[in-house]
């Protein structure tokens, strides 16, 4: 940033004078809510200072911006104390801008992608990288700084599902890689589901690859009944949604394996083992040793259990068991 | 895929093999050093294992030029030699493991035939019967096209009567090698697959119908056989596409020449998947139903795996009953349910394979 610190005034600035529908510098989301700010200014007033740029007859916002607005909530109409500046440099302002943001709490993933953004049209993401301790309040690489700006040309609802972590940055990063319209899928995807973030992974992935071994285009495999049906359904919760929708991609694309694992469940589970005896196959189904495990507390329960077993070892679904 | 660019250490001599190979490419080499000017020629490029394909290395094998097959353990393997005559390959198949096994992989020609002299010779003099290949680390007979190196390796083994050269390959070449006095103690082996797979993923590559017209005018010369059926790749009607390979195998050869045929199905170093994903986008090869194997590799879910065997090996066995046929790197359940029996002593697939080439290439020990 140029040093312009000694030409920032401080002006008592009417609020009708600043734009605030001018959100070029605007880091939070439009949408917060600002009913505590609000409050908390009734009680003690601007306990810092909005920054605005001169802008003509107008002011524009740098920062402050819901400050401003808890104002204009709270039905204020006088002069606000601002820091201002009148030939700040654009870029100034941006580091302004996102500096007065990360220094004041962590930046939510869509904050940090907006800031991105903002700075990208002043600076290339190796300037960034270099400058990003002072600026973001951490350490970023140019290659993170690039996947930020691909994510960012993402539409808008990105955003949102990032901030209500129904998306994760990885998930983003790999969405934003992948043609438009089918990013638009995964989005919808996202907007009615909620899992964690290596379900988010899992669910892209498992989609990917059947329709790449279904050979039919990923569009439509998500216009299909079954997973629209999962999706649209309103009586589910988004978490139900979710495990609903990986199951189905599971199945999906292991459809042997799955199988496989069906049957030997329904298997054991005919073999009546009882509480406290749990039999685990190999893991799936490549090695040969299987694993029994049995639970007691005393030598009765013991011996009756070790005699339960006996009758299974008898039983013909075991073998079936055993040979696969 | 055509050499572009060759470097050379500057200190090889430029011998007859040199010029032979310098005169074949029709290419002046850049003299280096150490091989760091060939990293970073491979390493600068988008593609680096592209780029790799086509700068070839001259230089000296500095490590060991005979290996054990590096095998592993829940899985059988064959107690193979190899003999480290070059690295990488021409050629451009999607699953090819090299791409992922070296970091860049560089396309090295180790020369000095003078160098296999000693290890050959000690080999030679055991009491025990080795099988040897070069085809491990690099496709065997790319290297025919540009260097006498296979035609030196076929009459260093015809001089020796307890060693079998087997020469594994998806290419033609042979033409240095058919008039050759080979003694009956090289194997010339192909790596076979459906057409369909040849074509979407062995680039490069000669067609089946090529590889076994070549086979047979190999066979015409006295040649002994072998079939390599790997990667198997499982995908929509492939059973039938493995058969009618098997059929047209034994439509142009015979049986009696087949030393061995080999069969293993496509696995993969988990990491393997995103360089096939990426240099490979409109291949399907990594979407098989596969799970995380004993040995960290991806390998198909081992029914499906087994099902596969058992149709190929019951079609083979139709054609030639008593052709030994043997998995590469596979369990005792797989032996047992898709061949009926399991080498379960140690080494006891190695012995079976001594055997057969005892049988085929007459050697002694
Ligand atoms: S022929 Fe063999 S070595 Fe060459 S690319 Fe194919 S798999 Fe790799």
């Amino acid at each position: 940033m140029s040093d312009s610190s000694d030409e920032i005034q401080i002006a008592h600035i009417p609020l009708d004078k600043i734009d605030l529908a001018d959100a070029r510098y605007q880091i939070s989301g439009k949408d917060e809510d600002i009913t505590a700010l609000a409050l908390s200014i009734k009680e003690t007033g601007l306990t810092s200072l909005p920054f605005v740029k001169v802008m003509g007859d107008f002011y524009i916002v740098v920062t402050g911006f819901k400050r401003l607005k808890a104002l204009v909530h709270n039905n204020y109409a006088g002069k606000v104390v601002c820091q201002t500046i009148s030939r700040a440099p654009e870029v100034d302002c941006a580091v302004r801008a996102v500096c007065d943001n990360a220094f004041q709490r962590e930046l939510t993933p869509a904050q940090l992608i907006k800031s991105i953004l903002l700075l990208s049209q002043f600076m290339e993401p190796d300037l960034m990288a270099s400058r990003s301790l002072g600026i973001f309040n951490t350490r970023l690489n140019a290659v993170y700084i690039k996947d930020l700006q691909a994510i960012g040309n993402l539409p808008q609802q990105v955003f949102e599902l990032l901030d209500d972590n129904r998306l994760c940055l990885k998930s983003a990063r790999k969405i934003s890689r992948i043609t438009p319209d089918l990013a638009d899928c995964f989005i919808g995807i996202f907007s009615a589901i909620k899992t964690s973030s290596s379900k988010q992974m899992e669910i892209i992935k498992n989609f990917l690859e059947i329709a790449a071994r279904e050979d039919i285009n990923p569009r439509d495999l998500y216009l299909e009944k079954p997973i629209r049906e999962i999706l649209f359904h309103d009586s589910k919760d988004l978490g139900l949604k979710g495990n609903l929708l990986r199951n189905y991609l599971m199945e999906r694309r292991f459809p042997s394996l799955s199988k496989k694992r069906r049957d030997i469940r329904q298997k054991i589970n005919s073999l009546k083992l009882g509480s406290g005896i749990k039999l685990t196959v190999p893991e799936n189904f490549e090695g040969t040793t299987y694993c029994l495990c049995l639970d007691f507390k005393t030598k009765v329960e013991f011996t009756d259990k070790v005699a339960s077993l006996n009758g299974v070892s008898t039983n013909p679904v075991l073998e079936d068991i055993l040979k696969r | 895929m055509k050499i572009t660019k060759l470097f050379m250490d500057t200190d090889l001599p430029l011998d007859d093999e040199i010029q032979y190979l310098t005169s074949k490419l029709k290419l002046t080499p850049e003299m280096v050093p150490d091989s760091q000017p060939v990293y970073d020629s491979i390493n600068l490029a988008k593609d680096p294992i592209s780029e790799a394909k086509s700068i070839l290395y001259i230089t000296r094998n500095r490590g060991a030029i005979i290996k054990e097959c590096p095998g592993t353990s829940h899985y059988t393997c064959c107690d193979y030699t190899i003999l480290h005559t070059g690295t990488f390959c021409t050629m451009d198949c999607s699953y090819c493991i090299l791409q992922a096994y070296f970091h860049p992989p560089v396309l090295q020609y180790f020369a000095g035939f003078d160098n296999f002299i000693p290890p050959l010779d000690h080999i030679f003099s055991q009491n025990k019967i080795y099988r040897v290949g070069t085809g491990e680390y690099t496709d065997s007979l790319i290297w025919e096209k540009i260097s006498q190196g296979p035609r030196f390796l076929v009459e260093k083994f015809a001089k020796q009567s307890n060693s079998l050269l087997e020469l594994k390959t998806k290419t033609t070449n042979v033409d240095s090698l058919l008039d050759l006095d080979h003694n009956g103690k090289t194997v010339l082996a192909w790596s076979v697959n459906t057409p369909e797979i040849i074509h979407s993923e062995e680039k490069g590559t000669a067609a089946l119908t090529s590889r076994l017209e070549t086979a047979k005018l190999c066979e015409a010369k006295g040649y002994k056989l072998a079939f390599h059926f790997d990667p198997m790749v499982i995908y929509e009607g492939c059973e039938d596409a493995y058969k009618k390979v098997v059929h047209s195998i034994f439509s142009h050869v015979s049986p009696d020449n087949i030393v061995w045929i080999s069969i293993g199905s496509f696995r993969f170093m988990p990491q393997l998947k995103s360089t096939i994903e990426k240099r490979f986008p409109s291949s399907t090869i990594p979407y098989g139903e596969f799970i995380l194997g004993l040995d960290n590799k991806m390998r198909y879910f081992k029914p499906l795996r087994i099902h596969l065997y058992k149709t190929l090996i019951d079609t083979i066995r139709e054609y030639a009953p008593h052709i030994l046929v043997y998995f590469c790197m596979e369990d005792e359940e797989v032996w047992e349910k898709s061949m009926g029996f399991f080498p379960q002593k140690e080494g006891e697939l190695g012995h079976l394979l001594d055997k057969s080439a005892a049988a085929h290439c007459k050697l002694i020990y």
